[in-house]
């Protein structure tokens, strides 16, 4: 009994202490109340109109970014509140929506210290919406999927076995552009999408269009091209500029449809690619007319040397060369016509067999 | 027909070697109806978000006015404006029974007020137009989209448009 009243004691202290840290803490400072005013539309009724919610949130108890308030309003106020969220370090491009009057990312935009202004958030704009800040991007989805965005060659046939070459430079013209993460901001900031987003590709796709469409390892260019030849998938484009404006990786989707423009035009041309972008593929399957696993030529140093797969790529890359083709010999003592590399086979880690076409 | 074929079924030499065991010693009438195909409609995107009377979430009127939307809508807004001047002026001269100079002429008489406004309204469309459309033939070659370059330019070509507005306005 006694022991119980002991620990009773002990107990309520250690209750009261905690307390007490937690007052203090939230004492120290007065309460930064900041209003936000959030869109919200239930589908459960779907005739009543969408009205905004306001929302009190003390910023002293709250992360520094949007969704930081966000979530703290889901899970300390109204768990009704939907919205899309999830990697919150703007990566995903979950948590796209209308903060303040511009297209960003909730997870990397700091809430606006002002507190006498409150922060209005929307869904994306001209979208239709499923539930408060969560839009419908299907229409989105879909013209991604239309412009096929993936490396297409003519050839395949050897698809998988070799990684494809490309120069640096080449490689260079990607930078800015790959790195989207189809959060859809652009997009959604565009007048002309909004007007037209059922036939207009939209900033983001015709982004990613170019991406493929640069890519000096895809051959399929034309027809990646003449798909965008009509009067609104590209031309509804009216160089505005919201979308680079609004971007939040910082990227430029206004001078990817430009670039995509002159192409169109024939003002530019996507050139010729710096790397011969098989060559790895072409080497890897030939085949010896011997029939010996690995392939046998003639070099200056030694009278057999071994060339293969591996040791072609690591040569390539030791030398920087960038090109696996450092030296064509005739007729070998196995009868292979074409080798892709010279004296290369010192270390003998060649895989013991050549792998067939 | 039916009844042929239930007579056929009966015989039963017929029933075991031509319809074999699947049909058993059941007799049945069957009817054949040709029906037409479900047609499987796909809804698209549009239909469906209406069928569930989503809202279209606000655009226009909560997008913040930026330099880039504000001077691509003047761009619009002037090109309509010097457009539509070109052809009231042409169709006025076609229409109208005296000649330009006459109208010219009669012009000197008005308040100084209202043909300088008259004036502005002519010049700052033309200036405008002109001046941004430099802007746009440069982005045609890909040149100056870059965000700085663009609000710099921005700014450049306002400062243009001013000075041939009062250009055009005094000279």
């Amino acid at each position: 009994m006694a022991s119980e009243m002991l620990l009773q004691r002990a107990c309520r202290g250690l209750a009261l202490q905690a307390r007490g840290i937690h007052v203090s803490a939230a004492a120290s400072s007065a309460a930064r109340t900041k209003k936000f005013q959030i869109y919200r539309w239930n589908p459960d009724k779907p005739n009543e109109k969408p009205t905004m919610q306001e929302y009190a949130v003390d910023l002293n108890k709250c992360g520094p970014m949007v969704l930081d308030a966000l979530i703290k309003i889901k899970n300390e106020v109204d768990p009704t509140l939907t919205f899309r969220r999830s990697c919150r370090e703007g990566i995903c491009g979950s948590c796209s929506m209308n903060i303040g009057g511009v297209n960003t990312l909730a997870c990397i935009t700091k809430i606006d210290d002002n507190l006498s202004k409150p922060a209005k958030v929307y869904p994306l704009p001209h979208m239709y919406v499923v539930k408060d800040l969560v839009p419908d991007m299907n229409n989105f989805y879909e013209q991604y999927r239309s412009i096929q965005p993936w490396l297409q060659r003519k050839d395949e046939s050897r698809k998988g076995s070799q990684q494809y070459l490309q120069s640096v430079e080449d490689r260079q013209k990607l930078d800015g552009l790959y790195e989207c993460i189809l959060c859809a901001c652009c997009s959604t900031s565009c007048p002309s999408y909004w007007w037209n987003g059922n036939k207009y590709l939209g900033p983001a796709v015709l982004m990613q269009a170019y991406r493929w469409i640069i890519d000096s390892r895809d051959e399929v260019t034309a027809e990646r091209l003449d798909r965008l030849k009509d009067p609104f998938s590209v031309y509804r484009c009216h160089t505005i500029m919201n979308c680079t404006r609004t971007c939040p990786k910082g990227l430029n989707p206004g001078k990817a449809i430009a670039e995509i423009k002159k192409l169109l035009a024939g003002i530019s041309t996507k050139g010729t690619p710096g790397m011969d972008t098989t060559a790895l593929q072409r080497h890897s399957c030939e085949r010896p007319a011997t029939g010996r696993d690995s392939c046998a030529v003639r070099t200056g140093k030694r009278k057999r040397s071994f060339c293969c797969v591996l040791s072609v790529r690591r040569h390539a890359f030791d030398k920087g060369t960038g090109n696996a083709c450092l030296k064509k010999t005739k007729d070998g003592l196995s009868g292979y016509s074409k080798c892709y590399c010279n004296d290369l086979a010192r270390t003998r880690t060649f895989p013991k067999k050549c792998s067939k076409q | 027909m039916s009844i042929a074929l239930r007579r056929l079924m009966a015989c039963p030499g017929l029933h075991r070697g031509a319809f074999g065991g699947v049909m058993g010693s059941q007799i049945r009438n069957v009817v054949l109806r040709s029906q037409p195909a479900a047609v499987k409609t796909a809804e698209d995107f549009f239909e469906k978000n209406e069928r569930l009377k989503r809202p279209m979430s606000p655009h226009l009127t909560i997008y913040k006015p930026q330099i880039t939307s504000m001077l691509s809508i003047s761009h619009r807004i002037t090109g309509i404006a010097v457009t539509g001047y070109v052809y009231a002026f042409s169709i006025g001269m076609m229409c109208l029974p005296a000649s330009f100079p006459h109208y010219c002429a009669a012009l000197a008489t008005a308040s100084p007020a209202l043909l300088f406004s008259a004036k502005f309204l002519l010049a700052f469309p033309f200036a405008y137009h002109t001046c941004n459309g430099v802007r746009h033939l440069m982005w045609d070659l890909a040149k100056g989209l870059e965000i700085s370059q663009v609000y710099k330019t921005g700014y450049t070509m306002l400062a243009a448009t001013t000075l041939l507005t009062l250009a055009l306005l005094f000279c």
